[in-house]
């Protein structure tokens, strides 16, 4: 339950709806979604006023006239979308060859598992040079296990 | 920086006058609160003494205690308990583990920097302390605020250091402690032999400027200062000190392998990365891994100072692997059954 005059929270999870409200327009929200948004514009001026200019704009747009096509568009267009395809299939090829050329290429990294005793052994003796001899090196003799 | 700075003495008379008037008794000779750690090391390195310790410590499965001996004798301290520890002259460290030989891990060709002034960050006080091990004792409390981190309780005639108890977070709870049971101090110990036959695993010093800020910052969080870099094997280490606890941070390129990481750590998040916690006998152990390798931090602070130095690594060298790092994870794994 929001305060009184606070804008409820938004189903983004942060302050204001953003590009929900452009989906709002559209429908094509979840229908728990759209309550949230119609929730969160019901105490949130500034959602409000945002909604406003989406749809208007949507309106705008709508609103504009149909454009004679010229001649020989829909030919242009069709052979564009070949070539776009072909285009594609090279790119994958491309992208397929790369990643063959990195898995294979690349150097190995080797897979390291820290010999943790040995560390801890590293450890003491060079804390115990200059610091506490008997606290350093007294937990060093018993042996580093860990059990799960 | 010099320890015995007229500030720092001014304040650990203060400090010893003032716990002298509270307490009512006054601390024994050769009790100081200027570098409480260094004085005790350098008077067990002129000790001849015997006896039997307690090591305990608390981690997620509970307590855990062992018992151990010790000894030292012409200038060599040597701990004695499933591991094999000593200390020889000239700075040598050795171990021996149980089934193996022994590893020099420290050597008289190797110079380490002296620690930080631990009263940039700590507040030491001294009063008389109880008998520890039947040898009435100075109490050496260090505090960081209003918290008790350590209390050091060094034998009043000689200053050997006879427990060193650390505690939790809040002060309240001891959470590591060391400590003689049995001592003989002056004892006739026979000359204790130092190891001929050592594999000399001890590090090589490398220069600070030879690496990356990214791998070797001058300090890290909380006031840790870093007192060297050196090589070990295939691995970098640099120490880190505030004056009281000491941090090692190694790194080694590679891929962690978490399969192969000891069971029994506690899962947790490293600079945003994986990374595994265990705690030690001595300390804690953190393992994650980052963009330029493996890293493990080994200290005796107090987990929450390790995981706030570890944090304060410069961005960029030990976060998240790079894009192309991951990218070429990526390629390798969709590559590798075709390859195999």
């Amino acid at each position: 339950m929001s305060d009184a005059g606070a804008p409820t929270r938004s189903p983004t999870g942060g302050g204001h709806l953003g590009d929900l409200l452009s989906a709002l327009v559209d429908g094509e929200l979840s229908p728990a979604q759209e309550r949230a948004a119609r929730s969160h514009l019901e105490s949130c001026p500034g959602c409000r006023r945002e909604l406003e200019e989406v749809t208007s704009a949507r309106h705008l747009v709508r609103s504009l006239p149909d454009v004679a096509v010229p001649f020989g568009f829909e030919r242009r267009l069709l052979r564009a979308g070949r070539y776009r395809r072909a285009g594609l299939a090279a790119l994958a090829a491309t992208a397929a060859a790369s990643i063959a050329l990195l898995g294979v290429a690349s150097p190995r990294e080797e897979p390291v598992s820290p010999q943790v005793p040995r560390l801890v052994d590293a450890h003491v003796s060079t804390a115990s040079v200059n610091g506490d001899l008997v606290g350093n090196l007294a937990p060093a003799a018993v042996p580093v296990t860990f059990v799960p | 920086m010099s320890w015995a700075t007229p500030a720092v003495k001014r304040a650990a008379v203060a400090g010893v006058a003032t716990a002298c008037l509270l307490a009512g008794q006054p601390a024994g000779e050769g009790a100081t609160a200027d570098n409480p750690v260094e004085e005790a090391r350098r008077a067990t390195e002129k000790a001849s003494l015997r006896g039997t310790m307690q090591v305990r410590w608390i981690d997620s499965r509970g307590v855990h205690e062992e018992r151990i001996t010790v000894e030292a004798a012409n200038g060599a301290f040597a701990v004695h308990g499933a591991n094999d520890v000593m200390a020889a002259p000239g700075s040598q460290r050795l171990v021996h583990h149980r089934g193996k030989g022994w590893d020099l891990l420290w050597a008289p060709r190797v110079t380490a920097a002296r620690r930080p002034d631990p009263s940039a960050k700590y507040q030491t006080a001294v009063v008389a302390g109880p008998v520890v091990a039947g040898r009435p004792t100075n109490l050496i409390e260090v505090r960081h605020g209003r918290t008790v981190y350590e209390r050091l309780y060094v034998d009043a005639a000689t200053g050997v250091l006879l427990r060193r108890a650390q505690y939790d977070e809040t002060g309240s709870q001891p959470v590591r402690l060391v400590t003689f049971e049995e001592l003989t101090l002056e004892a006739p110990v026979a000359a204790l032999r130092v190891p001929r036959d050592a594999v000399d695993r001890a590090p090589r010093p490398v220069a600070a400027a030879t690496l990356s800020r990214y791998d070797a910052p001058a300090a890290l969080a909380d006031g840790y200062q870093r007192i060297g870099v050196y090589r070990r094997g295939g691995m970098i280490q640099v120490a880190y000190s505030d004056g009281i606890y000491d941090l090692s941070l190694f790194a080694q390129p590679g891929r962690l392998s978490f399969a192969d990481l000891p069971s029994g750590g506690t899962r947790i998040k490293v600079r945003g990365a994986p990374g595994w916690r265990y705690t030690w006998p001595g300390g804690h152990i953190v393992v994650w891994e980052g963009r330029r390798g493996v890293y493990a931090a080994v200290s005796d602070a107090p987990i929450a100072q390790v995981l706030k130095a570890v944090e304060s690594l410069p961005a960029g060298g030990s976060d998240d692997p790079s894009l192309m790092t991951k990218l070429r994870r990526v390629c390798r794994a969709l590559v590798q059954p075709l390859s195999a």
